[in-house]
């Protein structure tokens, strides 16, 4: 009953999204005829083309059409590019998924231990510190960050042997302290540097382009590190209230042991959801990502079709989009009632 | 902790240099590999379809025609061997050529040009202005052994420029040309990969090139990075202010280049529908300055709307028709009943950065006369629909690239061309432009021209402002690379030193 429930609100969710992103499309200025075509087309051409793509039909017309198509799988022929929609969406969706799963994979094994870190030791030092990064990484929008790990990488690439070789000149006391001068040595010279360094972000910009992920993965992951350390620790640090712990605790059990055995099984649930929500947002923001890195994936794919004003393949990816989010969102409540057999989905 | 940090460094440093070693390999692989910056995906791949510019300079390299422009402008014979205009020149005769063969094996026959005109003459086809104009004008296509005959509607000056459009082979859905090189690959965003023909008819004008790649890189600092990497080899029709980036790896080729930057009036708005105003606004404009700062130099002036680099037909008088003079334009805005100047609004496409410097110099030198420019930058998509088809504009900047023929360019004012994005109506402009098509000989053409050019800049159809040279940074290894008078980048005439 919960499942044909759902499936039937997935339905309608799906058909109120396509409804939006059509509308949304033919409202904004632009014309994908004419961003195809240029300013040197005659009017004639411009008349054939529409028809041919079947642009001169009304919206509702229009809608129909599409609608009854997609229903049939066919997503139809990008207009800029002149390929199905399909093959355009086949050709480069394996590079945002491995981003995706990069980035991921980075975000929980970062993620979860430094949220439980920062839980345990919440009251010292350390965990202050901590929460300063966490706060820092939650603030930074990842075009930023990315363009600071592109440079930053490259002061590493730029000036290796001048940075070594400081570090060894300098006595035994300000190894840390030497490192860090070096760096504010070549913080001056940072403008004069800039293009150096820009030569070689770009360097790092074009070889990643087809082979290492790493770098887009980690800038995609730092926001969402911070995001789930901190939830992380927050459900963490609320559990510690609870009855069981406290006479978990009382019995004379070590805290961390409690942690370990007790919480981490008893918040399961929240942080399966945490998991379906970063990975929602890893791919809404791989968009960001991949134009910063010049991935050639879907995010790119999205901004290209934008631009030209290819319904299609906006179209497309808006729905399939929608099909993964409501996919997740299915497949977490399943997964509820798997892990804990007390909830039931109805 | 000091012999972690070296380790962790020395690693990087030797990760980063293996990295790039093995790049280098790849590059010196025993294919000569070429690649060249382009800004924008192409249209189609399809010479009869076509439009944008920048698809044409491809696709020169795959698709041939009877005829083939070089790079002094001149229509030399290609897939026909000779050919024979009649004295009316209503019949066209070509000898088709011998032993050439399509890139999936066709040989080439008149029977397979013949189909392949037949095949954007029809009406439904949705090809370009170049197939357009010569479908309009062809009476009948007959063929007699190895020869093709087309008989014209009517005399046409410049007909043989539109046998120029390529002949293609038409096999299941797929066509094929008889060019030097084959498109291998094209890969939406990333690029358009071409390689050898093999079989080319004229093999020995063929350079030693076996992969050419049409790389897409929208920005000109990214391309320009790239260059310097020695990831990119070609950079054409760059901005001025990228030169000095090119670095030791590059050398920089210049020329004067077919495209004029022009501030377009809107003829139809208030104030700009009184030619006071718009003549005005002629005299205020400094070109000299203009160049200065948004070309840095490289650029000349252009009194008229075709480049001056099109010297047989370009009218230099009409430079002198305006020059900069605040006063007069004062006194002309007075007459017009602006003592006090106006504001306006202008629309600048913010994808070329070149159109927003220039709109920002105007804006300036117009505010010295009293006219308060607004600008407003509009993204591309936008501009097309609002600004070029939908005229809802008051002032927007625009380069036009010259065609094979200058007709392309001076058609665009007439007052019934849906493209007259100036919305410019003049009944002497109209019926010199219908007298070029018809004109008997070259002289008689030439004059036309520069008479046309005459009433549109008296006129005051715009502001035509500049030519920006043609700028290329190639690959100091690279020899034999020409500008041509028109979009072509030839990859053929390209050689790797030895």
């Amino acid at each position: 009953m919960f499942l044909i429930k759902k499936i039937i609100s997935s339905v309608l969710t799906l058909f109120l999204v396509s409804v939006i992103s059509f509308t949304v499309l033919n409202v904004i200025p632009g014309d994908p005829v004419l961003s195809k075509l240029g300013v040197d087309a005659t009017q004639e051409q411009v008349v054939a083309l529409r028809k041919e793509l079947g642009l001169d039909k009304s919206g509702y017309a229009a809608y129909g059409n599409w609608l009854e198509k997609s229903l049939h799988g066919d997503m139809g022929k990008s207009i800029r590019f002149s390929v199905p929609v399909n093959d355009l969406i086949k050709k480069r969706i394996d590079k945002t998924f491995k981003l995706s799963f990069l980035a991921m994979g980075i975000t929980i094994g970062v993620g979860f231990p430094l949220g439980i870190i920062s839980a345990v030791y919440n009251k010292g030092k350390g965990g202050k510190i901590l929460s300063f990064f966490t706060m820092f990484g939650v603030s930074v929008p990842s075009f930023w960050s990315g363009l600071i790990l592109m440079m930053g990488i490259t002061i590493g690439v730029g000036f290796p042997l001048g940075i070594i070789s400081a570090v060894y000149n300098k006595g035994k006391g300000g190894k840390i302290l030497s490192f860090f001068t070096m760096f504010g040595v070549s913080v001056p010279s940072f403008w004069s540097g800039l293009i150096l360094m820009m030569i070689f972000g770009l360097y790092f910009k074009i070889s990643l382009n087809s082979t290492n992920l790493i770098l887009p993965a980690v800038t995609l992951s730092i926001s969402m590190i911070s995001v789930t350390a901190i939830y992380l620790k927050n459900i963490i640090l609320e559990e510690f209230h609870k009855d069981y712990v406290r006479a978990a605790v009382a019995k004379g059990r070590n805290r961390n042991e409690v942690i370990i055995t007790d919480i981490l099984r008893n918040i399961m649930l929240p942080m399966l959801t945490i998991i379906s929500e970063l990975f929602i947002k890893i791919l809404a923001g791989s968009i960001v990502v991949e134009s910063l890195f010049n991935i050639s994936g879907l995010g790119t794919l999205m901004v290209m079709a934008v631009e030209n004003r290819d319904y299609p393949v906006v179209q497309a990816l808006v729905l399939y989009s929608a099909v993964i989010v409501i996919g997740i969102n299915l497949l977490t409540d399943i997964l509820y009632s798997w892990i804990d057999p007390r909830v039931k989905i109805s | 902790m000091k012999k972690k940090i070296a380790a962790v460094l020395c690693s990087l440093f030797l990760f980063v240099a293996c990295g790039s070693s093995e790049k280098e390999q790849e590059k010196v692989s025993e294919k000569n590999h070429v690649t060249i910056r382009i800004s924008q995906d192409p249209d189609f791949l399809d010479p009869h379809k076509d439009v944008a510019s920048a698809t044409g300079e491809i696709l020169y390299n795959v698709f041939e025609g009877l005829v083939k422009i070089n790079s002094k402008g001149e229509l030399k014979p290609a897939l026909a061997e000779d050919y024979t205009i009649s004295d009316d020149g209503l019949t066209y005769e070509f000898i088709v050529r011998k032993g050439v063969k399509f890139q999936n094996g066709k040989e080439l026959t008149p029977e397979s040009v013949k189909s392949s005109y037949e095949r954007f003459m029809d009406k439904d086809f949705p090809g370009n202005p170049v197939g357009a104009e010569i479908a309009k004008l062809i009476e009948s296509i007959t063929i007699s052994e190895n020869k093709i005959i087309f008989k014209l509607k009517q005399l046409d000056g410049s007909a043989l420029g539109s046998f120029t459009i390529g002949v293609v082979n038409d096999e299941d859905g797929k066509i094929y040309g008889t060019g030097p090189y084959i498109i291998k690959e094209y890969l939406p965003g990333e690029h358009v990969l071409l390689v050898k023909n093999q079989n080319y008819w004229n093999k020995d004008s063929v350079g030693n090139i076996d992969e050419a790649e049409f790389k897409i890189i929208k920005d000109t600092q990214n391309a320009v990075m790239a260059f310097q990497m020695g990831e990119v080899d070609i950079i054409h029709r760059m901005e001025t202010g990228y030169v000095d980036m090119i670095g030791e790896n590059g050398k920089i080729i210049k020329g004067e280049q077919n495209l004029v930057q022009l501030l377009a009036l809107n003829n139809d708005v208030k104030p700009l529908n009184d030619i006071r105003v718009r003549k005005a606004i002629n005299y205020a404009v400094n070109k000299e300055e203009v160049i200065e700062g948004s070309s840095l130099g490289e650029a000349v002036v252009s009194g008229s709307a075709i480049s001056p680099a099109v010297k047989n037909v370009y009218n230099k008088e009409s430079e002198n028709i305006y020059q900069f003079d605040l006063n007069k334009a004062k006194e002309l805005l007075t007459e017009a009943g602006y003592p006090n100047g106006f504001e306006i609004v202008l629309k600048a496409p913010s994808n070329y950065q070149f159109h927003v410097d220039t709109a920002q110099i105007l804006k300036e030198q117009l505010a010295k006369a009293g006219i308060n420019v607004k600008i407003q930058e509009v993204e591309w998509g936008t501009w097309l629909s609002e600004v070029y088809a939908g005229k809802n504009y008051e002032m927007t900047i625009i380069g036009f690239d010259g065609k094979v023929t200058p007709f392309r360019t001076v058609e665009r004012y007439g007052s019934k061309n849906h493209r007259n994005l100036v919305n410019f109506k003049s009944e002497e402009f109209d019926k010199v432009i219908s007298k070029i098509v018809n004109a008997k000989d070259e002289e008689t053409r030439t004059e036309l021209y520069k008479e046309s050019q005459r009433l549109l800049t008296e006129g005051a159809a715009a502001v035509f402002i500049q030519a920006p040279n043609y700028i290329a940074a190639v690959n100091k290894n690279l020899e034999g690379f020409e500008i041509y008078p028109v979009y072509v980048l030839d990859v053929s005439l390209l050689n790797y030193k030895k």
